[in-house]
């Protein structure tokens, strides 16, 4: 074992790991990484990508951990240079790729990822657009084009709907990345002439069926709407008795079923003509949507990778951005290799192509690049996400193939985690279920490499005797609704739970034999394939007193807190929002009592809030503040103020609720950081109204004595001592849909098949049918895999084994023994000791035998069932603290002395910069800095400065001229603005007086044989009425330069005056 | 005599600027300082000594008023002396880029920023070499051909840059800070020169220094004592005298908390300085920072709100503040079409006083009502779809609103519209300020940072702009994109003074607060990486001389220990290990052994009291919400008696709505409250019934109509029902396509009745009635069921084909067939149906043979009773009709959907109880 630790960790060498659950996976990959700053590689030499930022941060936190127990001196040398280490996302490395690149993209290197909602508003906007146009041309130019033809005839389909269906379709296309945009069609079909041919020669048929030759049109749809009604049933089916008329037609069954290949095949071509003017609207809108992305520097998260697959395989300069990376990087390392789609491969290929050849520039220096890949493709669960687990194999043989004895593959089975019960489940289950040989391919004898391949594990935990168990607890309900089967079994894991509380016995695990403790709460986890019946869990785990919380829990949206604050939201945005209203004044904001508000309906208004208002109740009051707050007020702190002030907090105390209040406020902070008006967030949020997959607030669940509900997709990477799977009955349920975006040897095609009955017999549709269901053993590998000591599997029986029922039975020989037959299968013995115990019911077996597997029913759940009370809270709620509010001391004010009357509004922008540039003009003549003769010259460039060109500075220059004739005519501009002895122009000053500190610029003082003169220039124009009115409302300002002057200059009599320029009047002031 | 002093600052040392203030008051007894140049690196600093010395001033030398010093940075200086000395002008830098984007003849404003930035780099760095030069010395340092290409080229665009600016009299402000060293040395000569603030000058910056200190009688400058601004005053030709001040403390702990999210941290950090607040130190000593500081701001204004913190806060980013925003709307509301989201918050922002309270009030309503998504035509339609399409007639009064609202939303529009139609971009200035006006956005709430200022001083600059480099013809788009530009970028700060300081992290090295709290260190934070530089590899800028990565790097390392030294007590350094699904590492400046769980501080903000009130009360809000009882109050009862008393006529349609869901009929039915769905067309299926419904009746509303001549009779009944209803032309033709299709489907289907011997009688028939011999199934009593509902379509049977065109009055009494139109998908479980069936059956006394929905789909016919006998089918229908007339009457409101199915679209399904 040591020696193949050690192999993997040649650094001369580039090695793929298939290192299963529980194997180690992730410290394997932080080793070698360790193995290779060692050798003196330079931390910034190695590029490390993972597929979420979590894991990067997991494995940069690995590494680190590791060499500061390790290796404390290379620790502090890598912490030192821990900014320059690569270790990052997929799409990080290809944003950084793009940006450094960015020129050959033509791409704002500055751009900025757009968040996906709002991706998807553009999107939805420009959907909207192109459909508008596509429709309005065609009623104008009365004749269709091809995206006119897709729209009307969806339209005369469906009718009004027929535009939802069509903004399906394309929003599908957009789902599955803008790149589906390159996603070519499926070549025609031959088959359809050949059945044509049968067809036509059909004996009886042309006489019983009218219009029979017609069928055969070649008009497109037509003829096979026409055919429809003869032979197929409304489910689309092929009818198996002719109807009345064509009841003389011989062997009309087999008549029927040729012509429903005939249809389908015809249908085919049909659908593929529909599917050409599909992605013809949908590169209409895509072409839209990507001009105005790059309009305003955006990229998708999509399109970080699509750019950089294009970047280095389309690029005219591929070859020196690659040179530019070689330069930079001799070892990549990826992690979770099975979940890599098409364009991830396609950009790590291409990276290192030059690396495999055995040529290059590193060569020449001898160094050796490496790739090492990690992963295990049994856990390989994000198909749907675009993940294709063929690659895994794909690179497996390539680089076998080109690396030669410079690649090391390494298949570890040792597993540590899982006690034998489980590994053995695992083992006959998986190896029956998967495949066990090799992949093939070319599609030869062997099976197609997107079948997943297993390798049996071996168990290597030392540190118990115990052998674990698994428990499979099965419901007979064939009369019950699927709600009722899943109470049930809710209230059967509940009591399954109780019965191991205290009573089972966990072992820590360690290194060597260690003691046991009784089992608690957290030791458990409910792993759900999917969340939909995850409320009747939890409400079986309250009546059952079971503590739990639910990790990674989705469904924030839909959360009641979520709801009430949306609600306050939506009314702030709009009053006249009745319903929302409602749900505020019935929310912990206002608990008001529903006669209040059916009082309120009835009276007059026109629309609730008006006749709340008449209600005088106070909440009106509060929320017409609200209203008016909100304007000035961000949203988010108007929330929290409201649910202090109305004490709306006091309901919402439990841990999860609490989460979520603080999710919602935090979201709509973020969002109005981003600039979002109010009717923006609101638009978010009503988007975002039915969106099931938001996690809910994350809750510290660190310590917390709880069951841990979760997805299994969310457990991937986790691990629990016990582990519930329930609802293993309940069916799989493969893509529907009328559009599929497929992947055929690496490259991408589209499908568009409307039609349920041909669906069901495409191939593609099928194959793609078929991968989804393998993706479902991979999902129940990972659940199983989570178990370390005991695992406990619920559901109901039944005869479809389209479900992990159906793998078990497939796997394990899982079958219903019948009352007293002979059974050869095994049984557990405390199983059958129980089983006579409890109430006879039925009895399941397996026909594999594995130690400490038993198939139990739900009448013996009862004998194991412990009632339990509900757990103490470590604390009982203390008596509240209070608030302690700040004494805040008077602050003290600096208060700039300015014009208190706004110029810009009075007199508009024009006096605004004509007074700047007056004040400026008469400082430098003032301070002799100019002359008379310069001033023009000066004013023009002032002018100039503020934006005021051509003839708007020709006009404004000739009022400076007109005032400053206008002064020196009567005598100011000699006395008071040309340079003077004991004078001070724009003279700065700060004054502290009480708690204000003034600080300003006297425009001008003279000092007159110890008279102290203080002049203000007012610019704009005055007309003779407002005078007195202008003297009052400058006195404070005036006041203040006098106080300033009297105290600078010890002086005992300053007198103040205000110069209106345009008139060229003097007036003293104060 | 010694020109001066130089006070080295070790780290640790505090009241630095008070022995430089020492100096200054000395030198100037009088209280005149105007002859005291003080030059600091930034704005903030510079505020930052004015403020500091009249605080020093006042108690020690007990001065009220003085003339200050001038307090200038390099920048404002040389700007100030440009303008009075030379005749070039100074290009604004905000317009740098875009006149660059316009040489590159290309709209890559990053690209165009990135040379922006490049320029001012080798104004700053290179100094003795002009940019032919560095294009030299960048084509001997790079080999691989396409960088140098690239590398070449963008130092060829700012050559044709420079040149441009040249041949218009204009010069950069790199350029003009250059040009300004020969004005120093010839216009300036203060008395005394004071120098704070600087860690680490440029090359650029350090000459004019250096002209400076030449220049001045006397020189006060604060230096760190690690700065290599210090080996400056070394110099043989600066003869000043240099002064260490003593280290107050010697921060090197990086002890940190380490807290579990963002949110806890800024919590955290809150509670910490209001701790501190509680026991005495003045909010003014407390400064807070973060790294990342845009990212934390949003956040800490609100907790510190919460707290009742007082907080002063330092070059915040403006770009999400609402006059920005509202504006932002205003142009995207021209540019797309009026798209609703934006036009709708043009529409009701308090920044736009100008906007007529009507609309300002209603727009929001009145637009959604009319499902407008976007586009000009629709909102100058809305009057006309909403007149249209309501379900219940509008008021008279609402009419008159509605009226003026359309009025006031098309001149909106139309001043809007104005904008657009200008050729240049001077043209489109004037017009915008015109807008502007007219909307009043100028006289719109204010706020403290002055972002009004800010975007009048953007629209001066982009008239310079115009007037040097716009072409004479751009399109409304081009005035777009440059206006979006220029308002980029804004940055703003409390004006209030004496709160806790909040600073971004390269400030705050420069305060000497008490107490320090710097949060927000984690990796990547702290050090951060300067953007990827397409332009220029990092060996070559280090080898020009430009700042490269490890300088970055290492001045953040720097910098950081400014920090740890800077406070009087040992600062509180803090990180979020977490923050929703991310996961956050400390940055590697902080000791990893040292991370500590932040302490429980007994401080309690209004939210913990009331959530641990709720928890001792065991408040739950579940009860709250409505379980579906209603109170028994004497206004529910008449309001229940008004709807469903004795006397009321249900109509079938809302007993069908309650068999759905009783509690979303009492909602919508009952209570008559809408739930607001986003439009996504303005036609919705509610007004497409509606027009087919009524091409349909106009279609035999005179009676039977042979399948040959329906095409005619069906468009012309269509094209006077888009009169009724007008719904554009794009809709108007979406309904005459699903007609045409639909016709063949039609007439086959009315062949086929007409085959079965039935033909159209009566149409759009009501019904009143009150239905007899219902009997529930446990119950003795019986239940009267008063019922009212609208029969679409009365077929008849006709003996023969002459009696096919009966009238309503020469009727035979014969049996008859009842049609329901449907557009969309039949309730199969519908009681409608039998309802209509047993009301004809009691008004006309003759039995309906069978009811069924007719599809304007595909034209087919789903007939009722199926397998059931039409007793059977009436009778059960008619019990669970008067149970559910019953719970209504009762007030039984439960939300008790009839299908699981129900509930998936529901609105309401995350505030009921009764989801399944």
């Amino acid at each position: 074992m040591i020696k193949a630790m050690n192999k993997y960790l040649d650094i001369n060498k580039s090695v793929m790991i298939s290192s299963p659950a529980g194997s180690g996976k992730t410290e394997k990959l932080a080793r070698r990484y360790i193995a290779l700053l060692r050798s003196g590689v330079d931390v910034e030499r190695i590029l490390a990508i993972t597929f979420t930022d979590k894991a990067a941060a997991e494995m940069k936190q690995r590494i680190l951990r590791i060499l500061r127990q390790e290796d404390k001196e290379l620790f502090g040398k890598l912490l030192e240079k821990m900014s320059l280490m690569r270790v990052s996302t997929i799409h990080s490395f290809c944003g950084t790729l793009l940006r450094r690149f960015s020129f050959e993209t033509s791409l704002d290197p500055n751009y900025r990822i757009e968040d996906a909602i709002d991706s998807r508003i553009a999107w939805d906007r420009i959907l909207y657009e192109v459909l508008m146009e596509v429709g309005t041309t065609r009623s104008r130019a009365g004749k269709g084009k091809a995206g006119n033809e897709l729209l009307f005839q969806s339209l005369s389909e469906n009718g009004f709907k027929g535009l939802d269906r069509l903004k399906t379709t394309i929003n599908y296309l957009f789902e599955k990345n803008p790149f589906s945009l390159e996603a070519g069609l499926p070549g025609p079909s031959l088959a359809s002439e050949m059945f044509a041919k049968e067809l036509a020669d059909w004996s009886g048929a042309a006489a019983a069926i009218e219009n029979y030759a017609e069928l055969f049109r070649d008009d497109g749809f037509t003829g096979l709407v026409a055919a429809e009604k003869h032979f197929l049933t409304k489910s689309g089916e092929p009818r198996k008795r002719a109807p009345a008329y064509a009841k003389g037609i011989v062997d009309y069954q087999g008549w029927a079923s040729t012509m429903f290949k005939y249809w389908s095949e015809k249908s085919k071509e049909e659908f593929r003509k529909r599917a050409e003017r599909l992605k013809a609207v949908f590169n209409k809108c895509f072409e839209k949507y990507s001009d105005k992305k790059a309009l305003r520097g955006l990229l998708d998260f999509s399109d970080l990778e699509y750019m950089t697959f294009r970047l280095l395989t389309e690029d005219q300069e591929w070859s020196n951005i690659l040179y530019a990376f070689d330069e930079k990087t001799d070892h990549i390392l990826v992690d979770e290799f099975q979940d890599t789609n098409n364009f991830q491969w396609g950009i790590i290929d291409k990276l290192t192509e030059e690396w495999r050849s055995g040529l290059g520039a590193k060569r020449e220096e001898g160094k050796v690049p490496t790739i090492f890949l990690v992963g295990d493709e049994k856990q390989s669960i994000y198909f749907f996400r675009g993940a294709n687990v063929e690659i895994f194999n794909r690179a497996k043989i390539k680089l076998e193939e080109w690396l030669k004895r410079e690649f090391y593959y390494e298949e570890v089975t040792e597993n540590f985690r899982s006690l034998p019960a489980i590994i053995d489940l695992t083992n006959a289950l998986f190896s029956k279920i998967m495949r066990t040989v090799e992949p093939d391919e070319s599609g030869g004898e062997g099976m197609p490499s997107w079948m997943t391949r297993y390798s049996a594990f071996k168990a290597c935990r030392t540190d118990t005797k115990d052998a674990g168990k698994v428990e499979i607890i099965l419901l007979d309900d064939d009369e019950a609704t699927t709600a009722e089967t899943r109470q049930k079994e809710a209230d059967v894991i509940a009591k399954r739970i109780q019965g191991l509380i205290d009573d089972y016995r966990i072992t820590e695990k360690a290194e060597t034999p260690a003691g046991s403790r009784p089992c608690r709460y957290m030791d458990i986890a409910l792993l759900l394939r999917k969340r939909t019946h995850l409320k009747k869990y939890e409400q079986a785990f309250r009546r059952y007193n079971i503590p739990f919380v639910a990790v990674k829990g989705i469904g924030f949206y839909q959360e009641p807190e979520v709801a009430i604050l949306r609600a306050l939201t939506y009314f702030l945005s709009n009053p006249y929002d009745d319903y929302s209203l409602y749900i505020l004044l019935k929310s912990p904001f206002f608990s008001i009592d529903e006669g209040s508000i059916v009082k309120a309906v009835n009276s007059e208004g026109d629309c609730l809030f008006s006749k709340w208002r008449k209600t005088r109740d106070g909440s009106e009051k509060l929320l017409d503040e609200w209203l008016l707050k909100i304007q000035q007020v961000p949203l988010s702190e108007l929330i929290e103020e409201a649910l202090s002030r109305t004490k709306a907090w006091e309901f919402f105390h439990e841990a999860q609720q609490r989460a979520n209040v603080k999710k919602f406020i935090k979201l709509v902070e973020d969002l109005e950081a981003d600039g979002k008006s109010l009717l923006k967030i609101r638009d978010f949020l009503e988007r975002t109204e039915e969106r099931a997959d938001e996690p809910k607030a994350n809750v510290n669940t660190e310590g917390m004595d709880a069951v841990r509900i979760m997805t299994i997709h969310g457990a991937k990477g986790l691990e629990f001592p016990v582990v519930f799977v329930p609802g293993i009955d309940e069916g799989f349920f493969t893509k529907a849909g009328d559009s599929l975006i497929y992947d055929t040897e690496g490259k991408l095609f589209f499908k568009y098949v409307p039609q349920s009955a041909v669906r069901r017999m495409d191939e593609d549709f099928i194959l793609h049918s078929r991968k989804e269901n393998e993706e479902q053993k991979r999902l129940f590998y990972v659940a199983v895999t989570r178990a370390e000591q005991a695992f406990f599997l619920t559901g109901r029986w039944s005869e479809n084994n389209n479900s992990f029922l159906g793998f078990l039975k497939q796997g394990l020989g899982l079958n219903r023994v019948e009352p007293g037959a002979q059974s050869t299968e095994h049984r557990d013995r405390k199983t059958e000791n129980r089983k006579q115990k409890t109430k006879k019911g039925p009895q399941w077996g397996t026909s594999v035998q594995l130690e400490g597997l038993s198939v139990i029913s739900e009448q013996e759940i009862k004998a194991l069932y412990k009632k339990r009370p509900r757990p103490k809270t470590s604390k009982a709620p203390s008596a509240p603290e209070k608030f302690i509010p700040i004494r805040v001391e008077k602050p003290l004010i600096w208060n700039a002395v300015t014009e208190t009357i706004d110029i810009r509004r009075q007199h508009g922008k024009d006096w605004a910069v004509l007074g700047d540039v007056i004040h400026r003009l008469f400082e430098d003549i003032s301070n002799g800095v100019i002359t008379e003769g310069d001033m023009r010259a000066r004013a023009q460039k002032l002018l100039m400065t503020k934006g005021i060109v051509n003839k708007q500075n020709e006009r404004l220059l000739s009022v400076i001229g007109e005032d400053v004739s206008l002064l020196q005519e009567k005598g100011i501009w000699q006395d008071v603005i040309m340079p003077r002895d004991n004078s001070f122009s724009e003279l700065p000053f700060v004054l502290g007086s009480g708690d204000t500190v003034y600080t300003g610029r006297i425009d001008r003082v003279i000092n007159e044989d110890g008279v102290f003169k203080v002049y203000d220039y007012k610019t704009f124009p005055v007309d003779k009425k407002e005078m007195s009115y202008l003297l009052k409302g400058y006195a404070s300002q005036l006041r203040i330069y006098k106080e300033a002057v009297k105290n600078l200059f010890n002086a005992e009599d300053v007198r103040s005056y205000i110069i209106f320029t345009h008139t060229g009047e003097i007036k003293e002031a104060g | 005599m010694r020109k001066g002093t130089v006070f080295i600052a070790p780290l640790g040392a505090r009241d630095k600027k008070a022995s430089v203030f020492r100096e200054i008051i000395s030198l100037c007894p009088g209280g005149d300082y105007s002859s005291v140049l003080y030059i600091t690196p930034s704005a903030f600093s510079q505020t930052e000594a004015r403020r500091r010395f009249f605080s020093y001033l006042k108690p020690k030398h007990g001065k009220k008023v003085y003339i200050p010093f001038q307090s200038l940075t390099i920048k404002s200086l040389c700007t100030k002396l440009y303008e009075t000395h030379k005749t070039e002008g100074i290009v604004p830098a905000r317009i740098e880029a875009m006149v660059l984007c316009d040489i590159l003849d290309e709209r890559n404003i990053g690209y165009a920023r990135l040379l922006s930035d490049l320029l001012s780099r080798i104004r700053h760095h290179i100094l003795n070499r002009g940019l032919s030069q560095v294009a030299d010395d960048v084509s001997s340092l790079i080999f691989e051909e396409k960088t140098l290409k690239q590398a070449v080229m963008a130092i060829q665009v700012l050559e044709e840059y420079e040149a441009g600016l040249r041949q218009r009299g204009l010069i950069d402000f790199g350029g003009a800070v250059k040009n300004s060293i020969p004005l120093i040395r010839e216009h300036v000569s203060p008395a005394a020169l004071v120098l704070d603030g600087f860690f680490d000058p440029t090359p650029l910056e350090l000459e004019v220094i250096r002209a400076l200190v030449e220049q001045a009688d006397k020189v006060f400058a604060v230096v760190e004592e690690t700065a290599e601004f210090l080996n400056f005053f070394g110099s043989p030709n600066v003869e000043i005298e240099k002064k260490r001040l003593k280290p107050f403390r010697r921060g090197t702990n990086t002890r940190y908390y380490a807290y579990s999210s963002m949110e806890d941290e800024v919590e955290g950090i809150a509670r910490g300085v209001k701790g501190l607040i509680l026991e005495g130190v003045r909010p003014k000593d407390t400064a807070v920072s973060f790294p990342l500081f845009s990212k934390y701001v949003p956040m800490l204004k609100r907790i510190f709100k919460k707290h009742g913190i007082p907080a002063n806060i330092t070059g915040y980013d403006l770009s999400a503040s609402r006059q920005l925003v509202a504006l932002e709307e205003m142009i995207a509301s021209i540019e797309d079409d009026y798209p609703r989201n934006e036009f709708l918050s043009f529409l009701t922002s308090a920044h736009f006083p100008g906007i007529p309270e009507t609309v300002r009030q209603r727009a929001v309503s009145f637009s959604s009502r009319a499902g407008i998504v976007k586009g000009k035509q629709a909102w100058l339609s809305v009057r006309e779809i909403l007149l249209n399409s309501s379900e219940e007639k509008l008021s008279e009064g609402e009419k008159k609103v509605l009226d003026e609202f359309q009025k006031q939303v098309s001149q909106v529009i139309n001043t809007l519209e104005k904008l657009k139609r200008e050729v240049n971009l001077s043209g489109f200035i004037d017009n915008l300020e015109k807008v502007l006006n007219k909307f009043r956005f100028f006289d719109s709430p204010g706020s403290p940072d002055d972002i009004l200022g800010s975007i009048e001083t953007t629209i001066s600059e982009l008239r310079h702009f115009a007037m040097l480099y716009s072409p004479d013809s751009i399109s409304f788009a081009d005035f777009v994109f440059y206006l979006r530009q220029m308002l980029q970028g804004f940055k703003g700060s409390d004006k209030k003074e004496d709160g806790v300081r909040v600073v971004p992290f390269e400030l705050a090295a420069g305060l000497e607060p008490v107490e320090l709290f710097f949060g927000g260190m984690i990796e990547n934070d702290l050090p951060s990486r300067p953007p990827i530089d397409p332009i220029l590899p990092e060996k070559v800028k280090k080898a020009l001389g430009l700042p490269y990565l490890e300088y970055y790097l290492d001045r953040q390392k720097r910098h950081f220990q400014r920090l740890l030294n800077s406070s009087a007590s040992d600062p509180y350094l803090s990180c979020p290990v977490a923050d929703g699904e991310k996961i956050f590492l400390p940055s590697p400046f902080l000791d990893w052994e040292q991370g500590i769980s932040p302490a429980v501080l007994n401080i309690s903000t209004e939210e913990d009291v009331l959530l641990r009130e709720g928890a001792f009360k065991r408040r739950d809000f579940s009860d709250v919400l409505w379980n579906g009882k209603l109170p028994s109050d004497i206004n529910v009862k008449s309001a229940l008696n008004k709807r469903f008393g004795p006397k009321a006529f249900f109509r079938v349609t809302d007993i069908d709505a309650y068999r759905k869901c009783p509690m979303r009929f009492y909602i919508e039915k009952f209570l008559g409250l809408e739930i607001q769905r986003p439009p996504e067309f303005e036609v919705e299926a509610r007004l497409w019934g509606k027009l087919a419904h009524s091409t349909m009746e106009y279609l035999f509303r005179d009676g039977d109509v042979e399948p040959e001549d329906m095409g005619k009779k069906l468009f012309d009944g269509l094209e006077k029902s888009l009169r009724e209803f007008p719904i554009g032309d794009f809709w108007a033709g979406v309904a005459r396509e699903i007609f045409i299709k639909l016709l063949p489907a039609l007439k086959e289907q009315e062949a086929e009745m007409r085959m079965q011997g039935f033909s159209p009688f009566i149409v759009e028939h009501p019904l009143k009635t009150e239905v007899d011999g219902l009997k529930r199934v446990s119950a003795k009593s019986r239940i009267d069921l008063r019922l009212k509902g609208k029969i679409d379509r009365v077929d008849i049977r006709t003996q023969s084909p002459e009696h096919r065109t009966q009238t309503k009055d020469k009727k035979q009494p014969d049996t008859v067939r009842l049609l329901d139109y449907k557009t969309g998908s039949a309730d199969r479980d519908s009681l409608q149906l039998p309802l209509y069936i047993s009301m004809w059956n009691k008004e006309h006394n003759e039995l309906a043979e069978k009811a069924g929905f007719y599809s304007l789909k595909d034209g087919k016919i789903d007939w009722f009773p199926k397998r059931a006998s039409m007793d059977e089918f009436l009778h059960s229908a008619l019990q669970l009709a008067g149970e559910l007339v019953e719970k209504m009457r009762k007030g039984v409101f439960k939300p008790a959907p009839f299908k699981d199915t129900e509930c998936r679209y529901c609105a309401h399904s995350s505030l009921c109880k009764g989801v399944k």
